[in-house]
């Protein structure tokens, strides 16, 4: 499956995007998570939300390839 | 009422009189009158919240004139909370404004929250956002909360009629040495200003009871796009619970923990930043060259604390660890040992005086030939 993942706030300096496709095998979002923290292993140091359709979502939810996904963490600038 | 002054608001059949009159009744608590803080609490003075209460420690640098448009060149060294009450007065004499010139702690937040109807979290660090909200959750206060990062800034209303809180939607925060904050990484001057009213409208529609509050969802604003997004979170208890469970600790929770020495930043203060944050009672300078030796200036004369260093580690613990402590000596050997001593001691803010252009020389023959003495 091929899905459209957004980055948010410190996320961008961190994957050098706002925006990719990925593909991978499995259809949970806990699977595209393994996937990105793979691609990525700062994500595993950096707390954030999985957002799907513009709501947080639990990974177990099943991915369909027109979802929106974005990542979302904390920022703390004021 | 001032009928002329609200006339705008009058006008409009969902605020009125009335409405009008709860404005002129609330109490908000602005927490950081900072770069989200001075545009939100203009529009929430002029709009004639009745009374407001503004905490920040901080002084204000020529770094922050780019965005906090409460300050001019000569709020430079002045306190932050107290600047931008003095402008605020001047904009609606009807406000009954109180500036808090003290560091938020765990200490303080229960008894200033107690005070007032609503929160307003306008800081720049996690430790003191989780400990606004445990303190709101503990207070039970809606909290009106802003963020930026560079070209981006969040906002949400949490704890609103027992709705989701911030631990619900961040429920961890990131390790210290990935946090950067807009001193470090910067920030676009105006994101404050769009972030900041958008705080300020929230603020009115809960104490108005008009309209949809941002409670349960995240507004996510691009200055870079111009796009603006909602992303729904759901509330955990388990987090909520969290805060709670710290009702009868929380007065002796440290959130601004222990600093991290692996990567030293000593901090130093310009003369004449000390001389405003000791005048106002903020700081206190502590003196610590031996017996007979003097201070390098007469700014201080009353207003230092004579502590020769090799006494400093038993003495110091009768000091007040909220304060800002201003480290002075002939030597800077002896001001870095102090500072690390005070840090590791649990003071809260330390910095150590800068030298002045030549003293440096004076202070090293000055210090010696005293030595030599003693």
């Amino acid at each position: 499956m091929i899905v459209n993942v957004k980055y948010l706030g410190m996320l961008v300096d961190q994957t050098g995007k706002t925006e990719e496709k990925i593909v991978f095998d499995n259809k949970s979002l806990a699977d595209l998570d393994s996937v990105l923290q793979g691609k990525y292993p700062i994500l595993k140091e950096l707390p954030y939300n999985l957002v799907v359709n513009h709501e947080v979502a639990s990974s177990s939810l099943e991915l369909q390839s027109t979802d929106e996904i974005a990542l979302l963490p904390p920022f703390a600038g004021g | 009422m001032d009928k002329q002054r609200y006339s705008r608001h009058l006008l409009l059949p969902e605020i009125g009189v009335a409405g009008q009159q709860k404005l002129l009744d609330a109490k908000v608590l602005v927490i950081g009158a900072g770069g989200l803080g001075c545009p939100l609490l203009q529009y929430l003075v002029a709009g004639g919240i009745g009374h407001i209460g503004i905490v920040d420690h901080d002084i204000v640098d020529k770094s922050n004139l780019i965005r906090q448009v409460l300050f001019g060149t000569n709020s430079l060294g002045i306190n932050k909370a107290k600047a931008a009450k003095e402008r605020l007065s001047d904009l609606n004499p009807d406000v009954r404004i109180k500036a808090f010139p003290s560091r938020l702690t765990s200490k303080n937040a229960l008894d200033l929250f107690k005070d007032y109807d609503l929160i307003v979290d306008g800081t720049d660090n996690f430790n003191t956002r989780y400990l606004v909200n445990d303190a709101c959750v503990l207070t039970k206060k809606p909290l009106v909360s802003g963020s930026l990062y560079k070209f981006e800034g969040q906002l949400s209303v949490f704890n609103f009629k027992d709705g989701p809180t911030f631990r619900c939607a961040y429920p961890e925060a990131p390790k210290d040495n990935l946090r950067l904050s807009c001193s470090e990484l910067g920030v676009l001057g105006v994101l404050p200003g769009i972030i900041g009213n958008l705080m300020a409208n929230e603020v009115l529609k809960i104490i108005l009871e008009i309209g949809e509050v941002l409670s349960g969802k995240i507004l996510i604003y691009s200055a870079m796009t111009g796009q603006m997004q909602h992303i729904g979170f759901p509330k955990r208890p388990e987090e909520i619970a969290k805060a709670i469970a710290l009702k009868d600790s929380f007065t002796t929770i440290d959130y601004h923990g222990k600093r991290d020495f692996g990567q030293e930043n000593i901090q130093y203060l310009s003369v004449i930043l000390a001389k405003n944050l000791v005048a106002e009672g903020i700081a206190l300078l502590v003196d610590i060259n031996q017996k007979g030796v003097s201070v390098d200036n007469d700014l201080f004369q009353n207003l230092r604390i004579k502590i020769p260093f090799g006494k400093l580690r038993r003495r110091m613990n009768a000091l007040d660890k909220e304060k800002t402590m201003i480290i002075t000596s002939a030597s800077e050997v002896k001001n870095q040992a102090a500072y690390r001593m005070m840090i590791k001691t649990g003071f809260k803010e330390v910095y150590i005086l800068e030298k002045r252009k030549g003293q440096s020389e004076f202070d090293k023959q000055n210090g010696r030939k005293k030595e030599k003495n003693t």
